[in-house]
């Protein structure tokens, strides 16, 4: 995938501190920009404001400007109102203009961004470019001689950030913080995210299931024993019985005695049959629904509710061809016959009417009537409870007379007595094992049932614990996995370029063993803190060449007087690196620069086939330039503005010469 | 990003290995970084969510000291 290609195509300016220009670096509609521009300005011409301008359109810090610094901005003699200043880019054969509005009444400055996609108010580079796009980093792409120091000042600048935001490291945190998100919103229902909570949940389910089983043995203990008392208690009184039976009379009595508590149980179960039947007849209940429903039932006769004819029958009768009365039935007829029945009531409605009109016929039958009945079953319920009550008592006193005649029976009797109440006692506590209560704590709970279900949710619980404890861990791994492959990364590519800067660098000063030793906050240089003018520049350049050829963006680079001031061997060496510094190289330079710089430049641009666009721009206004003036306006490839002339000639960029710059 | 420059494909592969994972989890990491990368996918939740289960099938969890 090739590189992404970020040019500058130009930039004009218009009343601000700099001269009013306007700046083209195409070579023509179908060749690219010119991979080399040196742009001529004489000291005061507005070199510095130019650099600032272009550094604030590729960051959009001058949204950060406070009302002096934007007030600095204003064209000098504070004339101009407003001022603009657009730079136009083209990332990756896309125009993107950046331009910045400012009103030095209000002493504030505004970003618009256009795109192909149109303009938009604001500083918007695209998604693409914007990691580049901030004032840390287009610092050293718009980059001057104060740069170069600050890249050996771990204070001012911090040279391994450039390197972390040049190859995304910075995607790595990214990366651990996402998984962190993935990984919170996974576990953020489950409580138990620590060691502790998932020791408390094998805990209770380990208690949970220890209750069980004491609650299953003891249950099983006790039907045992239930079940015993039960069959003692069965036989005792199969041997009581049989012991009754065996005396003729006191069995005939006896057999007398049961029948009829049998007939009076049989009587009583008829008698509450009945009683349950009228008290579901709420009219029998309450005389007064009784009269209301009686009511209802008149009124619905008096309003001769329902119809006899129902809906239906006039709207089959609209599809006749003769009515019933032997007319034809017309189109009119229809319609009317159609609207008229929806008067009617539905056959549904019909039937459901005459339905409850009979039920109320058939179990209303008056107020006293029902409640007459009522009475009456109420009434023999009781006589019924009565008469079973005396066989009872008839029954005991018969086996109670049979007792006193007979000490065995007596005795049978006084353990039957005794053993029904362990019996009951024994089914009682049986009767525990299978209670719904779920409210009490675990060890207070006897239900079984309710001890098992909370069992299979704490074993559910344990399950999801141990879920997220894994889930935990795999996550733990995989951010320290990321961390260490951050730094890593980041070592071993600071120490890439280092080592690459040193190359440079010994091509640069070859006579020099200034070297880099590590890339941290700022170039740590081997054995010394700092060095000359030449040798920090000659470093900067070396270092900054080598970051932006292995980037994956080829971006343009902007430097403020590249040589000056150092020793005029070193800028032969740098005016032959110049061409091999980036895709597209523009520099403002100033006329003592061009011996020694200028020549070996042109050889190596010429070497790597680069075309050099020559531009001189300076001040009508200033009276040195007076002769200057006069050359440029007599040349075809001049443009003058209201303060200024741009002169487009490479020639008259070499002739220029300004005796206070020598 | 042509492709992710040799150090950090290098680093990520270290580091892998150093945790005591296979070449599985370093080739999808690799992965999620180069396209994360190149611009081609973001870090919406719903693929955030896909690329770290597949990370997490592959990670082998440390074993338990109780």
């Amino acid at each position: 995938m090739p590189k992404l290609l970020v040019s500058i195509l130009g930039w004009e300016s218009e009343g601000l501190r700099c001269p009013d220009v306007k700046l083209r670096f195409l070579q023509s509609a179908s060749k690219p920009v010119y991979p080399i521009s040196l742009i001529q300005m004489p000291n005061g011409t507005g070199k510095t404001t130019t650099l600032e301008l272009l550094r604030a359109a590729m960051s959009g810090d001058a949204q950060n400007w406070n009302p002096d610094q934007i007030q600095q901005m204003q064209k000098k003699g504070g004339k101009s109102e407003a001022g603009h200043f657009a730079l136009s880019l083209s990332v990756d054969g896309k125009q993107l203009t950046i331009s910045m509005t400012f009103d030095f009444q209000e002493k504030s400055v505004s970003y618009a961004t256009t795109l192909p996609s149109g303009k938009r108010g604001g500083f918007a580079p695209p998604q693409s470019i914007v990691r580049f796009m901030r004032p840390e980093f287009v610092r050293l792409i718009a980059f001057d001689g104060e740069l170069a120091h600050d890249l050996l000042d771990s204070k001012k600048t911090n040279a391994q950030a450039a390197v972390e935001d040049l190859y995304q490291l910075q995607l790595m945190r990214e990366m651990r913080e996402n998984i962190k998100v993935v990984y919170d919103r996974k576990v953020e229902d489950v409580s138990a995210k620590g060691q502790k909570g998932l020791k408390q949940r094998m805990n209770r389910l380990n208690d949970l299931k220890k209750r069980i089983e004491d609650m299953k043995h003891a249950r099983d203990a006790a039907r045992k024993l239930t079940e015993a008392a039960e069959a003692t208690l069965k036989a005792k009184e199969k041997k009581y019985q049989a012991t009754i039976a065996s005396q003729e009379k006191t069995r005939i009595a006896r057999d007398a005695a049961a029948g009829h508590v049998a007939a009076a149980k049989s009587d009583l179960v008829g008698a509450t049959s009945d009683l349950k039947r009228l008290v579901r007849i709420l009219p029998a209940l309450s005389p007064k629904f009784a009269r209301e429903i009686l009511d209802f039932r008149t009124n619905l006769d008096r309003v001769k509710l329902p119809e006899s004819a129902a809906r239906e029958f006039f709207e089959e009768l609209a599809q006749e061809i003769n009515c019933v009365c032997g007319r034809q039935i017309d189109a009119a007829a229809k319609t009317a016959i159609i609207e008229g029945a929806k008067r009617y009531m539905g056959t549904d409605d019909v039937a459901l009417l005459n339905a409850i009109k009979s039920d109320i016929s058939d179990h209303v039958k008056g107020e006293s009537d029902l409640n007459i009945e009522l009475g009456k079953a109420r009434k023999k319920m009781k006589d019924c409870l009565q008469a079973l009550h005396a066989a009872q008592t008839k029954l005991e006193a018969v086996e109670s007379q049979a007792r006193e005649g007979n000490p065995d029976l007596k005795n049978i009797f006084d353990e039957i007595t005794q053993d029904r109440l362990t019996f009951v006692k024994l089914r009682d506590q049986l009767l525990r094992f299978e209670d719904k209560n779920d409210a009490l704590p675990d060890d207070q709970t006897w239900g079984v049932d309710v001890l098992e279900r909370r069992k299979d949710t704490a074993e559910k619980k344990l399950a999801e614990a141990l879920q997220v404890q894994e889930l935990k861990a795999k996550t733990d791994l995989l951010m320290k996995i990321l961390e260490k492959a951050e730094t890593s990364s980041r070592d071993e590519l600071c120490e890439t370029i280092a080592r690459e800067t040193n190359a440079r660098i010994s091509k640069l000063l070859p006579d020099n063993d200034i070297r880099v030793s590590s890339i941290r906050q700022s170039l740590v240089l081997s054995g010394q803190a700092g060095g000359s003018a030449g040798e920090t520049l000659s470093v900067s350049y070396a270092f900054l060449s080598n970051l932006f050829d292995r980037s994956d963006v080829s971006l343009p680079f902007i430097v403020d007087s590249p040589a000056n001031p150092i020793d005029l061997d070193v800028r032969r060496e740098v005016g032959a690196l110049v061409p091999l510094l980036a895709r597209q190289f523009i520099a403002f330079t100033i006329s003592s620069e061009h011996p020694d710089f200028l020549e070996p430049l042109e050889k190596a641009a010429a070497k790597e086939d680069k075309n050099i666009s020559y531009m001189t721009v300076f001040r009508k206004s200033a009276k040195k330039m007076e002769r200057y003036l006069v050359q440029a306006k007599a040349l075809k490839d001049s443009v003058e503005t209201t303060d200024a002339m741009v002169v487009f000639n490479r020639d008259f960029y070499k002739g220029f010469q300004i005796e206070s710059e020598e | 990003m042509a492709e992710i420059p040799s150090e950090i494909k290098a680093a990520i592969e270290a580091a892998v290995k150093e945790f005591g994972q296979g070449s599985a989890l370093a080739k999808e990491l690799v992965a999620w970084y180069s396209e994360v990368a190149k611009g081609n996918e973001d870090f919406q939740y719903s693929k955030v969510e896909s690329r770290v289960e597949l990370l997490l099938a592959q990670v082998a969890p440390p074993p338990q000291v109780d």
